[in-house]
């Protein structure tokens, strides 16, 4: 049975149970559009051209992104279109039909929030959390290096990084997802996220947990890299996906982690 | 005053490893004349060769201008350790290229919190004096971040005449790229790769510090593989991931912010030699902030 793009998202809109923000420069189409007829969704974090190859080959042609397609967070095409790459990618979903939909603000905007609930599981977490959905986790104590060796193997990362002494002990937890960094003063030992600024932002974790190491406080910031953060969550979404999308196959098409650590 | 050459420039930088020295060299050449925080950064602001700004963050970020400096220490990030170095090896000013007080504000007093209070309080009792230098240096050309980089790698021979950021090396894979990197560089746990590690690479473009997607899709068609400090994950990764599954051989190593710029701030250091002579400046490494877990 055929349904559109249109459709897909109008039904995204109907179970999300908060009102759609329609004022939103990202969670809009990026490619293609909703008369698009659609055989199968692969959600992912980031629609990258292997991601998008990926989804083509399994027979789907709809992608739910959380992130960027361009490689901005507005998907401009200013200054693009003699770019390579960008004629490669945009000219492999026109020839293959791709539709491509963003889903971020929305998505985060949802409650339970499918990123911070998802990774909460998949590190092990979620038993902790107190109170209830507020990210702040109030773990068994454990040393940093054992914390971060920990969800570094339940994530199947290689490449994540970690500043703070190993021995540290660190009982408190705040967790962030994607871009931005929970702040690591205050009563918090140990606060970990996908992706921060390394320095001279409005809040530099990573010094202030290196200075806190030098003088002998227990903190800890744990880096997992914005994709490996988030595509826990985007499995989450297309369980729920499933639940009011049944024509059509609807899966996740997992990305890992983009780097190899040195 | 003219400004260096670039081969002066790299004759500067002289040879030497990342390892910070444990204490100031005692030369008993070193004129006695006082000179003060204000002084240095005059003749900072007299021999940079560019137009100072009026909205920079070059700017005293703690202690008082108006301190007699007894020796000066450069360094990429005043962190607590160097900070701790810098009074062992018997110098009171410290030029840093980022932040001291954790934010670009660099706001010393607030908010309150034990780290920063505890930074503070040390600087105030050793009688430091600290001032950032990041837009300025960072505008000189040849850009003193990418021959740092350069000289310290050995890369100099292979730089393209009028660009410091470009290289053509002897062939190379990117693993090997990337691991030559990190030895020479002193990296602990910090490098991250995208592309094939069996990837040949010749040609080598350097992003130091942190750079926006712009600088990626400027260099990338021009190279074989960026090397860049910091880049925002959803902008240059994806673009470096997507250059590669586009069928197009090449790779992005990413060095961390901090790493990238310490051997400019080497650099610095011997720069500001060529025009301060009554203390001595040396430079502390302030090492790379991160780790993996084994």
């Amino acid at each position: 049975m055929a349904i559109t793009a249109g459709e897909v998202l109008d039904r995204i809109k109907k179970n999300l149970g908060v009102p759609w923000q329609e004022n939103t420069t990202r969670d809009t189409f990026k490619a293609d559009g909703p008369a698009t007829e659609v055989k199968g969704i692969a959600t992912t974090v980031m629609s990258t051209f292997d991601q998008i190859r990926r989804a083509h080959a399994e027979g789907m042609n709809m992608i739910l992104t959380h992130e960027t397609t361009y490689w901005n967070d507005r998907d401009l095409l200013n200054g693009l279109a003699d770019d390579p790459v960008y004629r490669a990618k945009s000219e492999f979903c026109a020839t293959n039909n791709i539709v491509i939909l963003r889903f971020h603000d929305n998505l985060h905007a949802r409650r339970p929030d499918f990123t911070y609930q998802a990774l909460a599981r998949v590190t092990g977490w979620a038993p902790y959390e107190e109170p209830p959905n507020s990210h702040r986790f109030v773990l068994p104590e454990t040393t940093l290096g054992a914390l971060a060796a920990d969800v570094a193997k339940r994530l199947g990362s290689k490449a994540l990084r970690v500043v703070g002494d190993p021995a540290a002990r660190v009982r408190l937890a705040q967790m962030g997802v994607g871009y931005g960094m929970p702040r690591a003063a205050g009563e918090v030992d140990v606060v970990m996220s996908g992706e921060a600024q390394e320095t001279d932002g409005a809040v530099d974790n990573t010094e202030y947990v290196m200075d806190a190491a030098t003088l002998g406080v227990a903190k800890g910031q744990i880096i997992l890299g914005h994709a490996m953060s988030e595509e826990p969550g985007m499995e989450d979404c297309a369980e729920w996906l499933r639940s009011f999308i049944t024509e059509i196959p609807v899966k996740l098409v997992r990305a890992g982690e983009p780097y190899w650590p040195k | 005053m003219t400004l260096p050459s670039r081969r002066e420039f790299v004759a500067l930088a002289g040879g030497g490893s990342l390892v910070a020295p444990a204490v100031f060299a005692q030369k008993g050449a070193v004129n006695a004349a006082p000179i003060t925080g204000s002084v240095v950064v005059d003749r900072i602001r007299g021999n940079i060769g560019v137009e100072w700004k009026t909205n920079t963050v070059d700017s005293f970020k703690a202690g008082d201008p108006a301190t007699a400096v007894k020796g000066i220490v450069t360094t990429t990030m005043a962190t607590m350790d160097v900070l701790r170095k810098s009074v062992a090896a018997g110098a009171n000013m410290v030029i840093t290229c980022e932040p001291t007080f954790f934010a670009k504000a660099d706001n010393p007093n607030a908010p309150a919190d034990p780290v920063l209070a505890a930074k503070r309080d040390f600087i105030q009792k050793n009688g430091l004096v600290v001032w950032r230098f990041s837009d300025h240096w960072r505008l000189r050309t040849p850009d003193p971040l990418a021959q740092g980089l350069s000289d310290e790698m050995g890369w100099t021979k292979y730089q393209a005449a009028d660009d410091a950021t470009r290289f053509t090396l002897p062939v190379i894979t990117l693993d090997a790229l990337a691991a030559d990197l990190k030895k020479r560089l002193g990296v602990r746990g910090g490098i991250r790769v995208v592309g094939d590690p069996q990837t040949e690479i010749r040609k080598v473009g350097l992003l130091t510090g942190t750079t926006p997607l712009a600088a990626s899709l400027r260099t990338m068609p021009a190279v074989d593989a960026i090397v860049a400090g910091e880049v925002r994950e959803w902008e240059s990764v994806e673009y470096a991931q997507d250059t590669v599954t586009a069928g197009i051989r090449k790779g992005m190593i990413l060095l961390g912010r901090v790493v990238s710029e310490e051997p400019g701030m080497k650099l610095c250091a011997a720069w500001l030699r060529t025009f301060i002579g009554e203390v001595p400046v040396t430079w502390i490494a302030t090492g790379d902030p991160y780790w993996r877990p084994v």
